[in-house]
């Protein structure tokens, strides 16, 4: 039975916050070095997460707010990716004209991720690093391959989202800067979820037949499988039973096909 | 754990404060402002009964530390209308009968003024989009969806 006052049911609020020493970060490198120097860092950027995260009983000993940090909330093409800032939030790249011309069912998808009021503030990265596994994006990104790029005292390192959502360690003295996404001729992406107990399920293909799927539940974090000849995965999820969540993937797939033409 | 000094517009009033790193908006303005408008529902950010604008974009004032608003314009309930005269949107919701308990009203009409300042004639797909922002468990949306109806109407044809 968890404890009423731990479990996240009863709102805080100022009156039951923990103290934490504020870093307003002017630069990247100012960030880097206030992460470097905390204890128990947590990072604000649209901060839509972060009460949340309070209310389940985190006490950070520094807060390094990031979101005055313009070179975090850029979206450029380059070297055949699209760069995509930490701190870009949902509304402002879900409707960037590259990302709608480059991959529009990632733009789509990434519109319907929460709603109007969250995706105004909250953003790409902030929903990456919840690590959560009802949050949407990590999903969405691991269908295209997508990398997150991190800097750090030591310099910039990057990691695939899937390896991120794994169970590689993460270095909680790196700040995420962008996240990079491959562009592969033809590529497309189509999203989807069932009612609930929610499965979510993004398939990508591209121009050379190459096909991903990643799966995720309310409760379970996202896997991927290369390929469009599903195998049983086993979720773990303490709701729903393996053999339900894999006939809901094969459901979804097949519309999800129908809507990308029969790739 | 030093505290910071804001300032800040809220309600056309230019403020300037020293507030606790940790403090959260809707605690400072029901505890150090003494507008009661912004209800402490979720406490997560889910709920909208706390919502307050910020430079005329909807936020959830239980999600937003108050050191964040430095810079910044603060819209609440308590700023709307004019001489004791209701905004056009909270005459609507009268005039709707948009509420039941009223604790997601205040919410509900700050969510529309964002809405209707983004798009003055948002279709019906679209109302519903922007105020599934919002939670009425007193399950009022239909009238509330009339409501916001006849706000864009009023807004767009001023008497």
């Amino acid at each position: 039975m968890r404890h009423v006052a731990t479990a996240g049911y009863v709102p805080t609020s100022f009156r039951t916050l923990p103290r934490f020493r504020l870093v307003r970060a002017g630069s990247v490198s100012e960030a880097v070095a206030a992460l470097s120097a905390a204890e128990t860092p947590a990072v604000l950027a649209g901060g839509t997460d972060l009460p949340a995260r309070f209310n389940e009983g985190f006490a950070p000993s520094d807060l390094i707010d990031i979101s005055r940090l313009d070179v975090l909330r850029e979206i450029k093409v380059q070297d055949d990716a699209l760069h995509i800032g930490a701190a870009v939030t949902h509304t402002a790249g879900s409707t960037h004209p590259a990302v709608h011309r480059l991959i529009p069912g990632f733009a789509l998808a990434w519109s319907r991720i929460a709603n109007v009021r969250i995706r105004l503030s909250a953003t790409l990265g902030g929903n990456v690093m919840a690590r959560r596994a009802r949050y949407e994006a990590a999903v969405l990104l691991m269908t295209l391959e997508a990398r997150l790029r991190f800097a750090s005292l030591e310099g910039e390192a990057e990691m695939p989202v899937s390896a991120f959502v794994g169970a590689a360690p993460v270095a909680k003295h790196a700040l995420l800067t962008s996240i990079v996404i491959p562009l592969r001729p033809g590529l497309r992406l189509d999203y989807d979820r069932s009612l609930r107990p929610i499965v979510t399920q993004a398939v990508a293909t591209d121009a050379t037949g190459r096909a991903v799927v990643v799966t995720a539940t309310e409760y379970a974090m996202p896997q991927i499988e290369a390929g469009l000849s599903l195998s049983h995965l086993r979720f773990a999820d303490p709701v729903t039973s393996d053999a339900y969540l894999n006939r809901v993937r094969a459901t979804l797939l097949e519309r999800q096909l129908h809507r990308l033409g029969g790739a | 754990m030093t505290d910071t000094t804001i300032e800040y517009d809220l309600n056309g009033r230019i403020r300037t404060e020293t507030v606790a790193p940790h403090s959260m908006l809707v605690d400072h303005l029901r505890d150090q402002c003494d507008l009661k408008g912004a209800k402490i529902g979720c406490s997560r950010g889910v709920c909208g009964a706390c919502t307050v604008l910020i430079d005329g974009k909807p936020v959830a004032s239980c999600s937003i530390f108050t050191f964040q608003i430095d810079g910044t314009a603060v819209l609440t309930i308590e700023g709307l209308g004019v001489d004791g005269k209701p905004d056009p949107v909270q005459q609507a919701f009268i005039d709707s009968a948009a509420f039941q308990c009223g604790y997601c009203t205040a919410g509900m009409i700050l969510l529309t003024k964002a809405l209707l300042a983004h798009n003055p004639a948002p279709d019906r797909p679209e109302i519903i989009d922007w105020l599934s922002s919002n939670v009425c468990r007193c399950t009022g949306y239909a009238q509330i969806i009339a409501a916001v109806e006849d706000a864009a109407q009023r807004l767009r044809t001023p008497a």
